[in-house]
């Protein structure tokens, strides 16, 4: 036997013996599906988070995305070299999020800045128009900003406000939403008095410096895409001339070519996501506002 | 020349011998031993290992010892296996990645072709596997503890409201509000008992013998800060200690607390962000990268073919 493969049968026999033996000691087995549901709910969510920022459906938002993946697997056709007929697909399907993640940034900020401004006229309404908090909630809900209209109509009818409330977090879609309307859900049930203090010394406050923190890394990151799609184009149009001249024409087609180009992509796609992550975006906890409602509900009942 | 194997051999059985005595007491005075003994019956004696004694003495070892503990990291990370299992899931893993590397070498071999790569370079490959399995755990241990202190201090102007009329116990309201958020992170960490063993751990703690229903809740949190490290946890305490002890309004002091945090977590990322401006730069730099090689690889290689024997 040669000694090559009597070692890796040593090796190969402890490895398994030690597997053996993390499983008699209880280490965890995780199923590769339960893994990826996981990780497909999350890529929904952020789908949904994004189409709904755009003021998109999921179905149509997705629907434009496989549209720009079969634009860009029909341009990689029109070269017929197989490395960019996969990335024109790929880069159809992935770049569009990217591209219009700016606008859905700038977006939710014009929403969370408007915001800001409804929770001070919330406060104003009870303190000194001596309003009670439901009845507060549906003034400002009457008369609101273009950015907050949607996302505020189900405090305008008829059904309750605590219900309301939840759709509105359910609309926004927002970290900073979901602790303001947090917070009025808690205040509905045990204190309104307490909500003009939290209000004027954190809530108000943290949404006016919040935003602008916010809006300095999407100005900075903004800048540094429009400055990566030029980049980009330049590369797309030189491509298209080195294209025009056989002999480099052959080269892109051989496999060292095919390698270059890989390699051209991996390097503009791991620098499209280094300039994503050095801007990034201030973390709030999610709230489950539904069961922060039966929860402040059920501690009065 | 003459073989010293056999007087090495010797020397090192003798050597193991004193060691051996010494570590049995027999050259300790019989009055030291007497005491010893009384010490440990009275529980005077300090019974923690070695490491940890010295880690008390020398703080740059317990940093080390900290960053290494394999058992820490798993709770901090919420990890339900023990590091037994840890180290022999991590051990297979490198194990499995060795044989198939001395696998390809020998296929390679058998083919007439010298292996591809040196079997120095599998083990090489083997330990950076066992590497970064200890990196991703620091890594889930750290996002962790950022995880806790994100879901503490998102609580707190819930908390002011809820504990104005004193009606819920801060403690209550916190676990409430765990509840209440999507990442179970906080709630897993306050219901689970998981907490109480990395707490009993920790050499710093002065009542970690005490029974744990003497503890109030102020003191628990500060515990729970210092086994987890994360101090928010120690901010809390101190808050609830203030209110429960001191009698200070609950009120204000959960307001204060939420203000000054998110001031302070406003600040950090006004840092960053502004920081973001220069270290976004590099990356744009770099861009120049693909584009000279996009025009630059068929030119090198028509001359490589040029230049070629």
């Amino acid at each position: 036997m040669p000694p090559l493969v009597f070692a890796a049968e040593i090796v190969l026999v402890l490895a398994l013996s030690a597997a053996a033996a993390a499983l008699v000691l209880g280490a965890p087995v995780r199923t590769q599906r339960g893994r990826g549901r996981a990780v497909a709910r999350q890529s929904i969510e952020r789908q949904r988070d994004l189409a709904l920022s755009l003021g998109l459906a999921l179905r149509t938002w997705l629907l434009l995305r496989l549209l720009c993946a079969g634009v860009g697997l029909a341009a990689g056709v029109a070269t017929s070299i197989p490395t960019l007929v996969v990335g024109g697909a790929a880069l159809g399907l992935f770049g569009l999020p990217w591209l219009l993640a700016g606008r859905a940034a700038k977006r939710r900020m014009d929403m969370e800045r408007a915001l800001a401004g409804t929770v001070v006229e919330v406060r104003d309404l009870m303190q000194q128009s001596n309003l009670s908090l439901d009845r507060a909630l549906r003034e400002a809900a009457r008369g609101p900003v273009p950015e907050l209209r949607d996302v505020l109509a189900p405090l305008a009818g008829d059904e309750p406000v605590a219900d309301g409330l939840v759709e509105v977090a359910h609309r926004a879609r927002s970290p900073l939403v979901d602790l303001v309307v947090s917070a009025l859900l808690i205040a509905r049930t045990h204190n309104p008095r307490a909500l003009v203090m939290v209000i004027d010394e954190v809530l108000w406050p943290l949404l006016q410096v919040s935003v602008g923190v916010q809006e300095e890394n999407h100005a900075t990151v903004a800048q540094q895409r429009a400055a990566a799609l030029v980049i980009g184009v330049i590369m797309a149009v030189l491509f298209l001339a080195v294209m025009r001249v056989p002999s480099m024409q052959a080269f892109y087609g051989s496999a060292a070519g095919q390698g270059v180009l890989l390699a051209v992509f991996a390097m503009y796609l791991g620098l499209v996501w280094v300039i994503g992550q050095v801007a990034r975006p201030l973390r709030w906890a999610r709230w489950d506002l539904e069961s922060i409602r039966r929860e402040t509900e059920a501690l009065i009942a | 020349m003459p073989d010293f194997t056999l007087a090495l051999l010797a020397a090192l059985v003798g050597g193991a011998w004193v060691v051996g005595l010494w570590y049995l007491g027999l050259y300790t005075h019989p009055a030291v031993l007497s005491w010893q003994r009384l010490a440990r019956l009275r529980g005077l004696a300090d019974r923690r290992p070695l490491g940890e004694r010295l880690g008390n003495r020398l703080p740059l070892l317990r940093r080390v010892q900290e960053e290494t503990d394999v058992g820490r990291l798993l709770t901090i990370a919420g990890r339900v296996e023990s590091p037994a299992a840890w180290l022999l899931r991590v051990a297979c893993q490198a194990g499995l990645v060795l044989a198939a590397m001395l696998l390809l070498d020998e296929a390679t071999i058998l083919t007439g072709q010298p292996p591809p790569v040196p079997p120095a370079l599998a083990l090489t490959g083997a330990s950076c596997v066992a590497v970064l399995a200890y990196v991703r755990l620091r890594r889930q241990a750290v996002d962790r503890q950022r995880a806790l202190g994100s879901a503490v201090a998102d609580c707190l102007p819930h908390l002011a409201m809820m504990t104005f009329h004193h009606r819920v116990p801060a403690s209550e309201a916190l676990l409430i509000f765990a509840r209440c958020q999507r990442d179970p992170v906080l709630h897993d960490l306050l219901t689970d008992d998981a907490w109480r063993q990395l707490v009993d751990r920790e050499p710093d703690s002065t009542t970690r013998h005490e029974p744990h229903v003497a503890q109030s809740t102020a003191m628990t949190y500060e515990r729970i800060s210092q086994a987890y490290g994360v101090p928010m946890f120690t901010a809390l305490g101190s808050a609830i200690r203030r209110v429960t002890e001191r009698g200070l309004a609950s009120q204000d002091v959960y307001t204060g607390l939420a203000r000054t945090t998110y001031a302070q977590r406003l600040a950090e990322s006004r840092v960053a962000a502004a920081q973001a401006k220069t270290l976004i730069v590099v990356p744009m730099g770099l861009m120049i990268i693909p584009v000279l090689v996009l025009i630059g690889a068929p030119l090198v290689a028509s001359l490589a073919g040029i230049f070629a024997p």
